[in-house]
């Protein structure tokens, strides 16, 4: 998160009535930008925890589908993966849900994802509607196994988009205020690394 | 192939020199660890605070939790997120489940706090939370209060991150 | 002032040469070196060329002595160029650097800069058939933030599309149409015709409009983004684009892949150029 995040919080906060003033007037702190920032990365690093259980060829189906479910709860509705490769630079498009479905019947004996200890967090921008996005860039490594032979290695760069908004509920009678941070579309490209 | 070269060592080179020169620089942009911490065990019960409000049903009991209370949540998270099969996992789950009213007793997650306002992460149910840790293996969070229905069993609880 | 950088830089080659026998560098340290120096997003390259991170992608606060530091970043603008191909003179690089890093008037980049856009080269289907179709794309504000929108597009059959023939070869309605009621538009307005023919001298056909048209039809339906790449003038006197290079190594990235100095007609012609207009 940025300084132009604190503009545009100081901005609303003028443009605002006083009631929402003192939301804005928060988030200016920039101990809770980062908060809120480690609160996205955290999001995106539950999704690479999720698709090593979804990718896991020992995880049983009943729970591999769950799993999707809590997956996929992270997203908003109608996110999409959009895939390219070195070979095929357009990109093909798939729903979140499809996504890991392939990644669970891909034909490999053993399968291992693990993420590099590399990540990029963008600034979170405003958009029409008043929530904010951001991309936070993350790089996999994919390897398929047959027996002890490895048949097919990669690394993909992923761009995923997070929306984060500030929302309320009740809670037994109590009003909470909370963050909504979610995950929007991924971009999805094979580096040549 | 040796211009191209030379070019690498050069890229390579800049680098180096950037991170040398920023590597004095401390780390403003404090980052989750998703690493396991070692069990807050040692740590101070959080101190009961007063409580201003009046309480909306007088028979449940807002408090930080009894030490003991505390421990064996704390404990069930450490046991949920390292276990060592799925089956010794959903068995913590369960017996952990057993302290509340309900599977869906809410859970409010304190992602940041000052100057007496607290940010929450989206709250969940205890039941998607033991589940998480489970899944993620993150025991990133630890007990600061709850409240407990009549007959003692946890109907609410709040968390912090450690 | 770059040449003592470099020169500097090769001393550092042979530390970090000796340090490299000193210990066995796993393959994935290495990748993840390659990968921290990559300029990752347009936002890092922004930031990069603000001098608003450090070499981990972390933001300096605004009091922060590195922040928006001019040494600082001559070092990182000096990382943001593609070094394989780069068809500018390292002076034309250095009166660059020195102009968007000067003392008195620094040169900041953002999404809300001023004359930059994307050019985004696309497939759609159009008559039964796969297509390149390219968009010029804007960010601007709106509601309670920013959006970017389609400010024109270039399309190959939409090219010739209007054309209209002038002169005396040109189909027409004859002066005195008039008197009969105009009853001879019959013949003129026809499928496969060139209606267009029966317009004003300066008639200007807008193909945005048209796309628009032909998506809302579903004459044409969105296949894929191919490749995009940004054109930057933003920096007065100045043109600049950014190429994403995926390749192994340190120059990897949203890095700047041509340099030109322009004066005011060139500017005007490069970007007719760009736009793909005549």
């Amino acid at each position: 998160m940025n300084r132009r995040y604190i503009q545009l919080l100081a901005i609303a906060f003028i443009a605002v009535f006083t009631s929402t003033a003192v939301m804005a007037q928060n988030a200016v702190d920039p101990n809770r930008e980062k908060a809120i920032d480690s609160l996205a990365l955290e999001k995106v690093k539950d999704l690479g925890k999720y698709i090593k259980i979804i990718g896991n060829k020992s995880t049983p189906y009943n729970e591999a589908t769950r799993v999707m479910d809590r997956a996929e709860e992270l997203f908003a509705p109608g996110s999409e993966m959009g895939v390219s490769s070195l070979a095929k630079e357009e990109i093909e498009y798939y729903k979140v849900r499809e996504y890991f479905r392939r990644l669970m019947a891909l034909n490999y004996d053993k399968v291992t994802i693990e993420w590099y200890d590399v990540h990029y967090i963008s600034d979170l921008e405003r958009q029409p509607d008043g929530r904010y996005v951001g991309v936070v860039t993350i790089y996999q490594k994919f390897e398929g196994t047959n027996g002890d032979k490895l048949a097919y290695k990669d690394t993909t760069k992923k761009d995923i988009t997070i929306y984060v908004e500030k929302k309320e509920t009740q809670i037994a009678g109590r009003t909470i205020e909370f963050w909504d941070v979610i995950l929007g579309d991924i971009r999805v490209s094979e580096t040549s690394i | 192939m040796l211009i191209q070269m030379n070019k690498s060592i050069k890229s390579l080179a800049l680098f180096m020199v950037l991170v040398l020169v920023l590597a004095s620089c401390k780390s403003k942009k404090a980052l989750v660890d998703a690493q396991p911490e070692p069990e807050p065990m040692e740590e101070p019960a959080p101190t009961p605070e007063p409580e201003p409000e009046p309480e909306p049903e007088p028979r449940d009991v807002r408090s930080a939790p009894e030490a003991t209370l505390d421990t064996r949540l704390n404990n069930y998270f450490a046991a949920i997120a390292s276990a060592s099969s799925n089956d010794v996992a959903n068995r913590n789950i369960r017996e952990a489940l057993g302290l509340f009213s309900n599977g869906t007793a809410p859970v409010l997650i304190i992602i940041y706090a000052a100057n007496g306002t607290e940010d929450y992460d989206e709250p969940t149910d205890i039941t998607k939370y033991l589940n998480y840790i489970k899944d993620t293996g993150n025991n990133v969070h630890r007990v600061k209060e709850v409240v407990r229905d009549p007959s003692g069993k946890i109907k609410e609880l709040v968390l912090v991150k450690k | 002032m770059i040449k003592r950088f470099l020169l500097l830089s090769g001393l550092l080659v042979l530390v970090i040469q000796g340090n490299l026998q000193a210990q066995i560098v796993s393959e994935d340290d290495e990748i993840e070196r390659q990968l921290l120096a990559s300029t990752k997003q347009l936002n890092q390259f922004f930031s990069r060329f603000n001098g608003e991170e450090d070499t981990k992608g972390r933001e300096f606060e605004p009091e922060d002595r590195q922040y928006r530091n001019s040494r600082l970043r001559k070092r990182f603008l000096s990382i943001l160029f593609d070094e394989e191909n780069a068809g500018f003179s390292e002076s034309l690089f250095e009166e660059f650097v020195n102009k968007v890093t000067s003392d008195d008037q620094p040169i900041f980049l953002d999404l809300q800069a001023k004359e930059w856009f994307a050019v985004v080269n696309t497939t759609f289907r159009y008559k039964g058939r796969s297509m390149p179709l390219t968009l010029y794309m804007q960010i601007q504000e709106e509601g309670l933030g920013y959006e970017w929108v389609i400010a024109d597009i270039s399309f190959e059959p939409y090219k010739t599309l209007f054309d209209k023939q002038r002169g005396q070869t040109k189909e027409f309605l004859h002066p005195m149409s008039h008197e009969l009621d105009f009853m001879n538009l019959r013949k003129a307005m026809v499928k496969d015709g060139s209606p267009e023919s029966y317009t004003l001298a300066d008639f200007e056909p807008d193909l945005l409009t048209v796309f628009l048209y032909d998506v809302k039809m579903g004459n044409l339906t969105f296949e894929t983004v191919n490749r995009l790449n940004y054109h930057f003038f933003s920096v007065d006197g100045w043109y600049f684009s950014l190429n994403n290079f995926n390749r192994p190594g340190y120059n990897t990235g949203w890095l700047i892949s041509d340099l030109v100095k322009i004066n005011a007609q060139q500017k005007e012609d490069l970007l007719k150029l760009l736009y793909d207009k005549k």
